[in-house]
């Protein structure tokens, strides 16, 4: 019974929803075609580039010799191969690094933010002002202020007696450091302002309630208020999980990939192998391989959020 | 219970952060701050302990304080360098004190010296373009989809078709946060 009932449902759905039926009512006819232009954008711009990509991995286009269809054998070698799954897990642990700090300081300047009332608004608007620059410019002025002889990140910590540091030339954790440096100083306004909206919009009686019952602030934060932003929080996360995955630009601009390979992250490597190198069913292989990583890391947080 | 005592607190709580080296007016804020004040104060910790409560304050707004000014660093250091000559850009320690110099605006502002001017037609006639198109392809679907009658369960969210199938994006704030049965 518990296993029929869904598919009855389903069966029962799709016959009461086809589409003929659907057709049939003028109203539904007009939904339809109304949504016709949005469906056409989207299939042309987002379908069509998934299924080419897909196409291209199953063969092997090479700049001289005509197309061949060579089956899943891209795949055998990109999965094969130590430097695709080194990329990844930079890549992993670039979103991850990057993803904690964001987080926790974006929830904690949220908080903080949530606590005053004078200069609130202004507040904001300064916090803000790195999302508004273009993130390949963001990179530059980085890249500028990280260098290592007339870099002002290395000056000020002379300043305060630390020696200067080699961020992005020399192998080791600087160039990683620099990319999550420049990346959390680009996201985490994004986090406080989805966050304080959040905090502004919980319901004032919950704390109130907890007020009353004698709760204390840390008490509070983690059994009140973050389980109650925990849905908007695990969209937000889901939004920065696919963006740092993606991160292209400010790799591109601050490291390229190096010192050697040491910050190649995977879609750095996929416009290498695309670009550079003019491996293109390589390329398209790798990039249909994260795709399916990337839709399962979101299809699990999406059960996630569902659960919650 | 922090609501009933709440008149009595209110003027000092209002008054010491009139005190507070941030705020730029005057020692008597006005009515409705000092209640929007109190309530905050009173919401965030419980209404006890003043005292601890001004300090919080006080650390609150030094934390956020630091990290506008250290987030606004890049900024504010992007900036001087658009008013320094190549060797003060490049000068070893950096100069926060120079000459500044409005060569590099005049370069760039110049008509016959520089692209600048095409390369921002070329931005702003791409986001026109971008956000005509978009408005175009989405506003009808966007009606359709908000005021004629529909089978909810059956496209009002292409976002995540597999729970669409499963009838639980009906749901009003987003498609994924709620489960409703048919």
């Amino acid at each position: 019974m518990a296993a029929t009932q869904p598919v009855q449902a389903l069966l029962e759905r799709v016959s009461k929803a086809s589409f003929v039926e659907t057709w049939r009512r003028p109203q539904r006819r007009m939904v339809i075609l109304l949504c016709l232009p949005a469906f056409l954008l989207l299939g042309v711009l987002v379908g069509w580039p998934i299924v080419y990509g897909v196409l291209l991995s199953l063969q092997r286009v090479t700049p001289t010799a005509a197309p061949g269809w060579v089956g899943f054998r891209n795949y055998q070698a990109v999965l094969g191969s130590g430097p695709f799954w080194q990329t990844l897990f930079i890549t992993l642990v670039f979103t991850v690094l990057s993803l904690v700090i964001e987080l926790g300081l974006g929830m904690a300047l949220a908080l903080m933010l949530a606590r005053v009332v004078r200069g609130a608004g202004l507040i904001r608007t300064l916090i803000l002002i790195p999302v508004m620059l273009t993130p390949a410019v963001a990179a530059i002025n980085f890249r500028v202020m990280l260098n290592y002889d007339y870099g002002v990140i290395n000056f000020l910590l002379n300043q305060v007696g630390i020696a200067s540091q080699p961020w992005v030339s020399q192998a080791g954790v600087g160039p990683m450091l620099a990319l999550i440096l420049t990346d959390v100083w680009r996201s985490t306004p994004f986090f406080v302002l989805v966050l304080s909206s959040g905090l502004l919009a919980l319901p004032q009686d919950v704390m109130e309630a907890a007020d009353v019952d004698g709760a204390r602030i840390w008490r509070k934060l983690f059994l009140v208020k973050i389980p109650m932003l925990a849905p908007l929080l695990l969209v937000t996360v889901l939004f920065r999980v696919i963006d740092l995955f993606r991160t292209f630009d400010i790799v591109y601009v601050l490291t390229q990939g190096g010192p050697g390979t040491s910050t190649t992250v995977a879609s750095l490597r996929i416009y290498n192998d695309m670009a550079v190198g003019n491996f293109t069913s390589y390329a398209a292989t790798e990039a249909t391989i994260f795709m399916v990583l990337t839709l399962l890391v979101s299809i699990g947080l999406i059960r996630a959020m569902k659960a919650s | 219970m922090p609501r009933e005592s709440g008149a009595e607190p209110m003027s000092n709580n209002a008054s010491q952060v009139g005190a507070a080296p941030e705020s730029s007016t005057s020692e008597s804020p006005s009515d409705v701050v000092g209640a929007r004040l109190h309530q905050d104060l009173v919401s965030s910790s419980g209404g006890m302990n003043r005292r601890k409560t001004r300090w919080g304050l006080y650390f609150t707004y030094a934390g956020l304080i630091t990290y506008v000014v250290v987030s606004l660093l890049p900024v504010v250091w992007a900036v001087l360098q658009s008013f320094k000559i190549p060797t003060d850009i490049f000068a070893v320690p950096p100069k926060w004190i120079f000459r500044p110099t409005m060569e590099n605006f005049q370069a760039l502002f110049s008509r016959t010296g520089s692209s600048f001017f095409t390369y921002l037609m070329i931005s702003v006639v791409v986001t026109t373009g971008t956000v005509l198109v978009t408005l175009l392809a989405s506003l009808p679907a966007a009606f359709a989809l908000t005021f004629l009658p529909f089978d909810a369960s059956s496209g009002r969210s292409f976002c995540s078709l597999p729970q669409c199938f499963r009838r639980s994006c009906s749901s009003s704030r987003c498609c994924c946060s709620g489960r409703t049965s048919g």
